[in-house]
């Protein structure tokens, strides 16, 4: 369980966080969504340790990172930055790096390593583009790569911060698939969506965040029922159900 | 799996490639110079016969030379690419943010003050290069700084550092570690001492790098990426600031001010063999130690009997380099 208490962060001076109460387990796809700056990122950081803590603790299965330990907490929750470099490494090279966590001092990759790391790739089809170097990779598939790093890293929790950035729409879906069955089985996957369709269909639970706090958590179907998307959004969301009794959620000005 | 090998293969290739290129280098620098000697001559020093004039040309003045050199080139090569990669800056340069500055200002007032202690000059440049880095690395956290910043205030450290230099030259007249001749950097009448004491240093901090490949890999993704992935951030920073300070302290302690090796071959050597630290390392010593060899080389023969120093010549072609540089940042950005 990846349990956030009463945690306020930012960096240096105000806070962009305040407050903070969440609990993030049990094989759960959690949307985090809401207005630009209304967080998100800086919650995902704060619980990764990248930025300042002011007040509050997160705590992994009843221990806080420091009691941990750095290595043991990245073996159990990785986390995908918003903003990624892309440098001369090859692809294969940085998703093999996804199984950091699991080396001890000095850290020399196994056999068992490259093995996850190809069926990472596998899994995300993108085995052809092992050997090419991540800055001559679109963006599309510069998401991949990084998305099978934290595959081949193996945790029970990923924090996953707007995956779906530069993915086309066939890719968008099968991300939506992937977390999915993630989900299934029994990992944590937290991601913070900009698309309230998506979010609302393949989610478990919705977290609802504006001005650095949690205005609203529920089902999906509680969340649009209650409103909260077009008082924090101020956008209008109309729900449509097709034939199968599968709904989607389109927005539209007020 | 195919592919895989197949790159793998490539680069192991370069890197042999590479090797030659080095000990081609080092034969030349051994064998060409101002007086002539040839083939025979190496052999003959090599069979134990007794030296005639060419004999001891060989031994006590082009042989420590090239030593001089590859020790020099590699360690500052390395220097550059550890550099280049902790503080995620492709215009850092040991040179450039006056890591070098900061040794050579610590091997100056260390041989005014302690004249003969010459074996521990390394230990000093150590530990100037060692505070100059820390400062540089500390300077850019505090404020946030950007990588043109970063760069600009290397400019503002190397002149305090080397107006330093000067004062401690021209009221010391004990200071004979040459003072002109030290601040451009050469290979010519190098100190045996030195020399050993400074190899020792380069190799065993090269061996701990190559050692700790990973870590420094991971490193270079981002502090945010390293620290997600489990990395001591901290503990690896310090250590790998720290083999930085070693190699270009070394390199400053008998060679002087060389300047832009430790810009130029890192980038070279990754755009040969690409960024995996496994084969960047070792490329970038040998790139170092051949690029350093062939311009000391280039110096002592294109006008002989006259002498350019090595890092009058690396000048010439580093700092058109570097402007090449600052133009393709600014196109990219």
């Amino acid at each position: 369980m990846l349990e956030i208490d009463n945690l306020s962060a930012g960096y240096g001076g105000r806070p962009v966080i305040t407050q903070i109460s969440a609990c993030f387990g049990g094989g759960q796809v959690v949307s985090v969504i809401g207005p630009n700056g209304s967080g998100k990122s800086t919650l995902f950081k704060a619980v990764m340790g990248l930025c300042r803590v002011s007040a509050g603790v997160v705590r992994l299965d009843g221990k806080t990172a420091a009691e941990t330990g750095e290595r043991l907490f990245a073996q159990k929750v990785s986390y995908l930055p918003q903003i990624r470099s892309a440098g001369a490494l090859t692809a294969g090279r940085m998703v093999l790096h996804g199984r950091f966590p699991w080396l001890s001092c000095p850290r020399h990759y196994r056999k068992e390593d490259y093995e996850r790391c190809d069926s990472a790739m596998e899994r995300l089809g993108i085995s052809k583009l092992r050997d090419v170097q991540m800055d001559a990779l679109s963006g599309g598939e510069r998401q991949k790569v990084y998305l099978a790093m934290a595959l081949a890293g193996d945790t029970e929790y990923f924090l996953f911060d707007e995956p779906a950035t530069y993915l086309d729409v066939r890719h968008q879906v099968e991300l939506a698939a992937l977390m999915q069955e993630l989900g299934r089985q029994g990992k944590t996957v937290t991601a913070v969506l900009h698309d309230i369709n998506s979010a609302l269909q393949i989610s478990d639970r919705i977290v609802v965040m504006c001005r650095g706090r949690i205005v609203a958590e529920g089902a999906p179907e509680e969340i649009y029922e209650s409103g909260v998307l077009q008082e924090v959004f101020g956008v209008k969301v109309r729900r449509l159900v097709d034939g199968d009794g599968k709904a989607y959620y389109i927005a539209s000005g007020l | 799996m195919i592919f895989m090998e197949q790159n793998k293969r490539k680069i192991r290739i370069r890197l042999l490639i590479l090797s030659a290129v080095l000990l081609a280098t080092a034969a030349a620098g051994v064998l060409f110079g101002a007086v002539k000697t040839e083939v025979r001559d190496v052999l003959a020093l090599l069979a134990g016969e007794e030296c005639g004039a060419q004999g001891r040309i060989l031994l006590y003045v082009r042989l420590p030379r090239v030593a001089g050199a590859l020790v020099a080139g590699a360690g500052l090569a390395l220097s550059g690419t550890i550099i280049q990669m902790i503080l995620d800056n492709p215009l850092a340069g040991p040179n450039i943010i006056g890591v070098n500055a900061g040794a050579g200002f610590a091997v100056v007032s260390a041989s005014a003050l302690f004249p003969r202690a010459y074996a521990w000059y390394p230990a000093a440049a150590f530990g100037g290069a060692f505070l100059t880095v820390l400062f540089v690395y500390l300077f850019g956290r505090r404020t946030g700084s950007s990588k043109i910043t970063l760069v600009l205030s290397g400019v503002a450290i190397n002149s305090i550092l080397n107006s330093a230099s000067d004062v401690v030259h021209t009221i010391s007249e004990e200071s004979l570690v040459a003072g002109s001749a030290f601040k451009i950097g050469g290979l010519a009448g190098i100190s045996m001492p030195v020399l050993k004491a400074a190899a020792i240093a380069v190799f065993a901090a090269a061996l701990v790098t190559f050692l700790f490949r990973n870590e420094l890999e991971i490193f270079a993704q981002g502090e945010e990426m390293a620290k997600a992935l489990g990395l001591p951030v901290a503990f690896y920073r310090f250590l790998f600031l720290a083999l930085a300070a070693v190699l270009s302290g070394a390199a400053v302690s008998f060679a002087g001010l060389i300047g832009f090796v430790g810009l130029i071959v890192p980038h070279m050597a990754r755009l040969f063999v690409g960024g995996e630290c496994r084969y960047l390392l070792p490329a970038s010593a040998m790139a170092g130690a051949a690029f350093l060899t062939f311009c000391d080389l280039a110096g002592r023969t294109l006008f002989a009997p006259y002498e350019i120093p090595a890092g009058i010549i690396l000048s010439f072609l580093g700092a058109p380099f570097f402007l090449w540089l600052l133009i393709r940042r600014k196109r990219n950005s």
